[in-house]
């Protein structure tokens, strides 16, 4: 090993491939003074940095422009965009490198919205939407000043009623006669805002709050989280003493834990988007505005309809408040689904006599079903809840087993779910009601009926019961459980024959 | 209530029963479902132990071969559908029986569809669509000559033009 003293250790080179590919061992100097390590790794560092810093070099390239180019997309678009207000049809110009005119005739309209999102609120303006019959693509107008947007869409839904009353074809295919052939068309110009407008109903913020506590997914969280508490619980309390205490505890804090997330969540999604929550009715269609980030403005035509869903919990049902949900479907097979987020029970009636134009949407009396009906209610829930409580149970054997007693609350459970489920029928409409946590009374228009069927299991045939489903246009089909099978039959052969009738 | 004939008019009234074949289209079906099952039992169970794996393959499409057919047949004997002047009933299921009434003046539109097998033995289904996406109306072994007739008839039925 070469060590002749004065020699100096030569500084740092770079090695050459022959020299670096070889094995060199340089010793040690021992008892030297104190050394820095190779002046090569400032070089090393910044080699390890070096794609970071690229990455962010090339996504800045890269971002920038993209950002630039979309905005210029944007400005372009905007400025070859042109429309033209007609008597009975709406042209919109647009397009940058293929011109395309769209002609949306008024009658064809199936619902006009306007929304505004944070953006376009700031500076006072909303897109307009135009959805037509036949399934091609919304017109959109981005953006118009919110007084000429709702101007515009005043006329469009004016131009298409009195279009609809002198006989031309309605949006869902049904032929539409003028009663008495004269036709009124003194349209006023669209820049008065149309009287005429009569609202039913405004939420304040503190009936959003009401309806934001007594939702029933607080409920469901609360029973949800007692259960998994239950089964948390179990599985701390194995070590534990008080096993049976620390098992319930769990269990109720988490339910208590999981109502109040919920709650809040609730109650803060309810007061950004529901705020201002309006219902009112213009001509033939049901108007409904809400939002405060995201200004929502809905126009739904009341032969869109299909159903209407009024829905409780026994918190509510304590409270006498209620939510409505409102299912609206389009020839073109387009589904919405509006919520009215709570009612009093006691306005309900007039709501919706208000809102749909007749009376004829009153719920009809229920009719309950049989006693075996209950019997399987109440078996069917004494097992569920059997099967959910089984595993702490089991798990604290011996001292669990009282837990398993809890099942007998499907009893109770059972008895009130069947005093408030049956159906209904009344000339004009067909009811379905059940359940308990969230209860709701499905009332279908018979014009509305497509379809109705039944199923039965070999223990339902055993009980001589069926489910009945009815089928409507929206892709939701209300239906009862445990219905006696000759009234199932009985009215799935009648109800949808009478729905020709009935239109 | 000849089943394998090709009438013009709709049956009224009575209650029709599905093409004998289809019993074909579905005991085929069905073995295929069992077969593959058990291919996949006996594959997971091979690296354990073959002899098990061959065991279980042989047991499993004999047995479950056995018991599809059965449930085929039993399918077919069960299945009925019925026209009435003003709507067409249908009514079919083994363990779960179910009927549905779907009135002609609902239904907007009527496809015939064939699978690779059906098209194999001459059948077809129809598909009735109403305004409901729930609504259960389908033919599932009509022949093929049959199809087309009583797809126009029923149209005409509906009001519908069957301009295609």
């Amino acid at each position: 090993m070469p060590s002749e003293p004065g020699d100096t250790e030569p500084g740092p080179r770079w090695p050459s491939a022959a020299e670096s590919s070889a094995t060199l061992a340089v010793a040690p100097e021992i008892d030297g003074p104190p050394r820095r390590t190779s002046g090569r790794t400032p070089a090393v560092l910044a080699a390890g940095a070096a794609p970071l810093v690229i990455f962010a070099v090339l996504v800045a390239w890269i971002a920038v422009p993209i950002a630039l180019a979309f905005l210029g997309y944007g400005i372009l678009s905007w400025r070859r965009r042109s429309y033209r207000v007609g008597s009975t049809e709406l042209v919109v110009d647009e397009g940058i490198l293929t011109r395309r005119r769209r002609v949306v005739p008024y009658d064809r309209v199936q619902e006009v919205d306007t929304r505004q999102n944070l953006a376009a609120r700031l500076f006072g303006v909303g897109e307009l939407r135009v959805a037509t019959a036949g399934g091609s693509q919304d017109a959109k107008l981005s953006y118009l000043e919110m007084p000429r947007a709702e101007g515009l869409r005043e006329h469009i839904l004016r131009r298409r009623a009195e279009l609809q009353r002198t006989g031309t074809t309605a949006p869902d295919g049904a032929m539409v006669r003028a009663a008495d052939g004269a036709a009124s068309d003194t349209a006023p110009p669209p820049t008065l805002v149309a009287a005429g407008t009569d609202e039913l109903l405004a939420l304040t913020p503190s009936r959003l709050v009401l309806a934001s506590v007594t939702h029933g997914s607080v409920l469901a969280g609360a029973a949800g989280g007692f259960v998994i508490g239950l089964w948390a619980g179990a599985a701390v309390a194995l070590g534990a003493r008080f096993q049976l205490a620390v098992l319930l505890g769990g269990g109720l804090v988490a339910g208590l834990a999981v109502a109040l997330a919920s709650g809040t969540v609730i109650v803060l999604r309810n007061l950004v988007e529901r705020h201002g929550f309006t219902v009112s009715v213009r001509g033939d269609d049901i108007q409904l505005r809400y939002g405060l980030l995201d200004v929502r403005h809905l126009s739904v035509p009341r032969r869109r309809v299909q159903q209407v869903t009024v829905v409780d919990n026994p918190i509510r049902r304590a409270l006498g408040i209620v939510s409505l949900e409102l299912h609206s479907a389009s020839a073109g097979g387009d589904v919405t689904q509006f919520e009215i987020p709570i009612l009093d029970r006691a306005e309900l009636d007039g709501l919706l006599t208000a809102m749909m134009g007749t009376d004829a949407w009153r719920p009809p009396e229920r009719i309950a079903r049989n006693a075996r009906a209950r019997a399987r209610g109440v078996r069917r829930r004494v097992a569920v809840s059997a099967i959910l409580l089984a595993p702490p149970a089991v798990a604290l054997f011996p001292i669990g087993l009282p837990i398993l007693a809890l099942a007998a609350l499907g009893v109770p459970w059972g008895v009130v779910a069947h005093r408030r489920a049956g159906h209904g029928l009344s000339a004009t409409l067909v009811s379905v009601r059940h359940g308990v946590f969230r209860h709701r009374v499905d009332l279908v228009p018979l014009s509305r009926v497509q379809s109705c069927r039944t199923r039965a299991s070999p223990f339902q045939r055993h009980a001589r019961l069926a489910t009945f489903h009815v089928d409507v246009a929206g892709g939701q089909a209300p239906y009862l459980y445990d219905l006696e099978a000759t009234t199932g039959a009985a009215l799935m052969r009648d109800l949808p024959r009478r729905s020709a009738r009935a239109a | 209530m000849d089943a394998t004939a090709a009438p013009t008019d709709l049956p009224e009234g009575t209650s029709q029963a599905l093409h004998p074949r289809t019993r074909v289209v579905w005991v085929v079906q069905a073995w295929l479902t069992v077969v593959v099952l058990a291919v996949a039992a006996a594959v997971g169970l091979w690296f354990l132990l073959p002899v098990l794996a061959v065991t279980v393959l042989a047991v499993a499409v004999l047995a479950g071969g056995l018991v599809a057919t059965l449930w085929a047949r039993l399918a077919w004997a069960r299945w009925h559908w019925t026209v009435w002047d003003d709507a067409i009933e249908l009514r079919h299921g083994v363990v779960i029986r179910r009927e549905s009434l779907v009135p002609f003046h609902r239904i907007q539109q009527i496809d015939v569809t064939r699978g690779p097998l059906e098209r194999a033995l001459g059948l077809s289904s129809l598909v009735l669509r109403t305004a409901a996406a729930t609504s259960d109306a389908g033919i599932p072994g009509i022949a093929h000559e049959r199809a087309d007739v009583l797809r126009h008839r029923l149209l005409e039925r509906a009001g519908l033009d069957d301009a295609v």
